[in-house]
């Protein structure tokens, strides 16, 4: 470079890399087109126990029955399943022509082989009373001991995923994923993963060749991601940034209503919290309507029972309404013995009400609703500190016995009957993820009697009676509905949201243009 | 050529006492401070169901948490010289490996940084420099007071807005699309260049001031040359001086600008520890960060010695 | 060049800036964390005076507690750092030897380590514990210090002037007070201002990452995270804070900036 480098020229340098290196013109063929997902977990695991919902998210791995938002089953790798007329034996039989992504045929032998290893592992498997798992002339055969009406829900769980046996190392560890979905991973990283249509999937073809997974931690990225149009579809994006979103009226939105509540799990073994007066008087605390109108725009998320509407068969119209009532709180505390100090906080004896509110520091709405409960809480005298944690923090918390009161967002449809999510939340003095240090023999058993399959009037009145007593009882406080909300191109055709959150149907859309 | 010898081994002593020491600090505080580590390491390698008070009793009696103090960091140092720094809590992989994925995205990053911002600092620089007082160095003083009172993540989210939301230039976020480093390399290079553009312009006021800068102008050269040929050579060891001061700025803004842009370096990964509180992941990340500073200012430091054969008498 | 005068109006902002920290919650008289989940959003003017946030909140309140706390937490950070720095500066160029080179390890060491990493690295073990950001970037200041009071005193120290008193018989305190402070004073009042804005801006990294000070405490990098997705709804949410905080860097920044002596 001899000489006259003026800075012009310096300044037409840079923006000619920045136009070589960016090059994204939206003109190509649609066929080529690589479709961009972004949401916020990160792809980092590939234990199929813990880590299966992304790769059943993607359509990747496929479960051996499918389910859809009304929680019918419908198939999956099994095509047709039959039940003995004693109900303990069900033989399935797989599709013909099934491949996982390393060419190898899906038989009966690797599904038993995937369905044994998550037995061996906790999870909702354990809902299910296996007798045995089998192999027989090409059919799995399932045994149980006694009769269930779980037991197509948890194979359509993404917990019991079916990969390739050349998934696992020696010692058993997932160490890739092979799976047997329409879409095969290309590249993983810690931060993305890349897939394509499978050319030996046996249903329709995908119409959308290849796509990418995006994690972004942050909702702003996610936001952003969506309104610039990298993006064509953008999961779990945060009320406001939604309304902006339809506002611009660049993307198409979507939100629908989720099997997801927002609730309070309470440590019922802590003093102050043992005694169902306290209970409720901190449900009577919330106002559950001004959260719901004032931070998410829309009366109908307040939380007024567990089960929100999403499940006809569960939420009860007619159970009177968790309500606020804040001088009825106040006197079922002053019941208790406490009495407001100096500072409002109520005092008894030398105890003094403030409990540590544990709560996701990742979630973005939490940090609104938490706040907004600092402030009821606090009108009753009752003193929150909230402390943002990992949900493995949450997890310890209850096992070691310190929590006191965490928040989070529970999917009672995680299984496709919520039975199986209920008798892992409340049984047995309760979950990780349910209550804590409650115990309700009767509720027990009317889940046991719902999970081995009863008539449809007695099942009615079961159902009623559980979600009565827990309406009654307050094992957690159920406190706002979730919706799941999504951003997609408008060039995409044929956009569903799973509500469930078991898959991104990816392979059902395809571009409009 | 003593010197020079002497100069890098103060750097690698540097080095190595900044790891002790983030090592130790990490090792104390898991000891001394509430909470049971040994919970949060047994649900990273079985899975959170899967923690149990006997599975975090048999992670503290192997983590040694159960040991005497002095031995136990004793074997958390030896640990740390065989490059062992554990596995991440969250992930369930060793962190060496984890990290080594991530310096090379980081180290990408950085470079276009740097790369950016010494198209965009120095030539604004000397266009100031020549009229102090003028229009450019005006606007110049501006800017760069702005941008440097402007925190990176806020910086960055301007660029999305204007560049990605707005024009439809560039991608906003994300790693292997094509174009995605040039958002957060420009974030970190305004940064960068708000202040090397200063210091460009003083360094290249005082080179303007002196004898062997005028005399060729004297002679009839065009300005264009003389700066080039004498301007950017005599300004190079103040500005190169300050570049060191710089790769602070580049390394803190990482954290939070990575994160931003879901870029997958190391400091996106240590904000996602952090927040995590996977401990092994955050220690590896800070020494791996501290040891890339000191490295940095090494090369600063033999980039000197030979601008300036004066540093290497002293 | 300049002249005094943005030095001087920078001087007079932070004033300002302070006595809203200061005074400010005080005089406004609300609850920073008092909300009205019917009244979100309000814009400018109405009843508040900056309008309401997401929740209902005083923007004014909130932005003068976060003021607050950015404002104490840069004082006591800087303050303590200073103490420890310059008289760790001042104990190695008086005493020399093994003292000082400890001393220029443990600084050389940390210097190794950018600021905000070992923020980071311990707040990671109590997220939103202040004393623990406090100490953390008190850590990461004092080196500055030490290294600028232990160059500038080391040959003030060995000059004849010093000698000539120490032979006089006058003690470590009046030499110090007499011959070296005047010397280092202009230089601290330099550094403070460079360590109160990393200070703040460390301290609204952490609250963009949410690891910093606890909710429903205001802070300012916090609230930038909070108030983003409403940037279009309500523009002067997300203005306000970085506003705030792009106005006292600059000041800072001014007040730092020395003009060479020409």
């Amino acid at each position: 470079m001899k000489g006259g480098c003026t800075r012009r020229d310096m300044l037409l340098g840079a923006v000619g890399l920045g136009g070589l290196l960016c090059g994204c013109s939206p003109g190509e063929q649609t066929a080529d087109r690589e479709f961009l997902i972004v949401e916020a977990s990160h792809p980092t695991k590939r234990e199929p126990t813990s880590a299966g919902k992304f790769y059943a998210l993607m359509g990747i791995a496929e479960t051996l029955v499918n389910v859809d938002d009304r929680g019918h089953i419908s198939t999956g790798l099994a095509l047709h399943w039959e039940m003995s007329a004693d109900g303990l034996e069900w033989r399935f039989d797989l599709r013909p022509g099934a491949h996982f992504h390393d060419g190898t045929p899906v038989t009966a032998e690797p599904v038993v082989r995937m369905l044994e290893r998550a037995r061996k592992r906790p999870g909702v498997m354990h809902v299910v009373p296996i007798a045995a798992i089998a192999a027989h002339e090409g059919r799995v055969i399932i045994r149980l001991a006694t009769p269930s009406a779980l037991l197509l829900p948890v194979l359509a769980h993404d917990s019991t995923i079916i990969l390739a046996p050349a998934s696992f190392d020696a010692a058993d560890q997932a160490v890739q994923v092979i799976g047997s979905g329409p879409y095969r991973i290309t590249g993983i990283t810690e931060q993305e993963v890349a897939v394509e249509a499978w050319e030996r999937w046996g249903g329709v073809p995908p119409a959308i060749h290849r796509a990418r997974y995006l994690s972004a931690a942050r909702p702003e990225t996610r936001a952003l991601l969506s309104e610039s149009g990298q993006a064509n579809a953008v999961f779990d994006l945060d009320w406001p940034s939604e309304r902006r979103l339809r506002d611009a009226g660049h993307v198409h939105i979507v939100d629908i209503a989720s099997p997801r509540t927002t609730l309070l799990k309470l440590n019922v073994g802590h003093p102050f919290l043992a005694d169902l007066r306290a209970r409720q008087a901190l449900s009577l605390a919330v106002d559950r309507l001004a959260i719901a109108t004032g931070l998410f725009g829309n009366a109908d998320r307040a939380a007024t029972q567990l089960l929100p509407e999403f499940f006809t068969d569960w939420h009860d119209k007619n159970l009177p309404r968790l309500h606020t009532d804040v001088a009825q709180a106040q006197r079922l505390l002053a019941e208790l013995g406490w009495q407001p100090g100096a500072d409002g906080i109520l005092l008894r004896g030398d105890e003094r009400f403030a409990l540590k509110l544990l709560s996701l520091a990742t979630r973005t709405d939490q940090p609104l609703i938490t706040a907004a409960l600092q402030q009821q809480f606090r009108r009753i005298g009752v003193e929150i500190s909230v402390i943002p944690c990992s949900p493995a923090e949450i997890v310890a918390a209850h096992r070691d016995g310190t929590l006191e009161l965490a928040m989070f967002a529970r999917n009672h449809m995680m299984v496709a009957n919520p039975v199986a999510v209920l008798m892992q939340d409340y049984a047995k003095g309760g979950a990780d993820w349910g209550a804590m240090g409650w115990n309700n023999p009767d509720m027990i058993a009317a889940l046991q009697t719902l999970a081995s399959g009863a008539a449809p009037e007695r099942a009615a009145a079961l159902r009623q009676q559980i979600v009565q007593t827990l309406q009654a009882e307050l094992p957690v406080i159920p406190l706002i509905f979730n919706r799941r909300i999504a951003a997609f191109d408008k060039r995409l055709a044929n956009v569903q949201v799973d509500a469930l959150e078991r898959s991104y149907n990816m392979a059902a859309m395809r571009w409009a243009d | 050529m003593r010197s020079i010898a002497s100069l890098l081994g103060r750097r690698v002593l540097q080095a190595l006492l900044a790891a002790l020491f983030v090592s130790s600090l990490c090792f104390f505080m898991v000891r001394f401070l509430p909470g049971d580590i040994a919970f949060d390491i047994a649900s990273g390698r079985y899975g959170q169901e899967m923690t149990t008070q006997a599975a975090a009793a048999e992670v503290r009696a192997e983590l040694g948490l159960d040991k005497p103090m002095a031995a136990a960091w004793l074997s958390s140092v030896s640990a740390l010289a065989r490059f062992d720094l554990g596995r991440s809590y969250t992930l369930g992989k060793p962190v060496w490996g984890l990290i080594r994925e991530q310096l090379g995205h980081t180290l990408q990053l950085s470079g276009l940084a740097m790369l950016f911002s010494l198209l965009i600092g120095p030539p604004i620089g000397i266009i100031a420099a020549l009229r102090p007082g003028g229009l450019v160095d005006r606007l110049n003083l501006l800017g760069s007071a702005l941008l440097r009172a402007l925190p990176p993540f806020a910086t960055g989210i301007i660029l999305i807005i204007i560049f990605a939301a707005s024009l439809h230039w560039l991608p906003a976020a994300g790693h292997t699309q094509r174009g995605t480093i040039i958002l957060p390399a420009l974030t970190l290079a305004l940064g960068l260049a708000a202040v090397s553009s200063r210091v460009v312009r003083s360094a290249m006021i005082d080179v303007a001031r002196s004898a062997y800068f005028h005399f060729p102008l004297t002679k009839g050269l065009p300005l264009s040359t003389v700066v080039l040929r004498h301007g950017v050579r005599n300004m190079a060891v103040p500005v190169i001086a300050h570049l060191a001061m710089q790769f602070v700025y580049l390394i803190e803004g990482a954290i939070v600008v990575e994160t931003l842009f879901a870029w997958p370096g190391i400091g996106h990964a240590l904000s996602h520890a952090v927040r995590e509180r996977d401990i092994p992941l955050i220690q590896g990340a800070v020494l791996v960060m501290a040891i890339l500073f000191v490295l940095f200012n090494m090369v600063i430091d033999l980039v000197l010695v030979a601008l300036d054969p004066r540093m290497r008498a002293g | 060049m300049m002249g005094g005068w943005p030095r001087r109006i920078a001087a007079a902002l932070l004033i300002a800036i302070a006595a809203f920290a200061l005074a400010g919650p005080v005089l406004i008289g609300l609850d920073p964390a008092q909300q009205d989940l019917g009244r979100t959003l309000m814009p400018p003017g109405g009843g508040d005076l900056l309008g309401t946030d997401n929740l209902g909140r005083s923007l004014l309140a909130r932005l003068a507690q976060a003021a607050q706390i950015s404002f104490l937490l840069a004082l006591l950070s800087v303050s303590s750092a200073a103490i420890a720095g310059v008289s760790t500066g001042l104990a190695a160029a008086w005493w020399g030897g093994w003292m000082e080179r400890i001393l220029v390890a443990i600084a050389d060491m940390m210097l190794a380590i950018p600021g905000l990493l070992l923020v980071f690295l311990l707040i990671a073990f109590a997220p939103g514990e202040v004393w623990l950001i406090y100490a953390a970037i008190s850590l990461t200041l004092w080196i500055e210090y030490f290294r600028v009071v232990r160059a500038t005193a080391r040959p003030i120290l060995a000059g004849s002037e010093v000698q000539a008193a120490r032979l006089l018989g006058f003690g470590a305190t009046y030499i110090i007070r007499r011959h070296v402070l005047p010397e280092v004073a202009p230089l601290l009042l330099t550094l403070m201002a460079y360590g109160a804005a990393t200070t703040v801006l460390a301290v609204a990294s952490l609250g963009y990452i949410n690891v910093g000070i606890h909710p429903p405490t205001a802070e300012l990098g916090q609230m930038m995270s909070e108030y983003f997705p409403y940037y279009r709804a309500a523009p002067w949410l997300i203005a306000a804070p970085i506003t705030l905080l792009a106005t006292g860097l600059l000041c800072l920044a001014l007040l730092a900036s020395r003009d060479k002596p020409q």
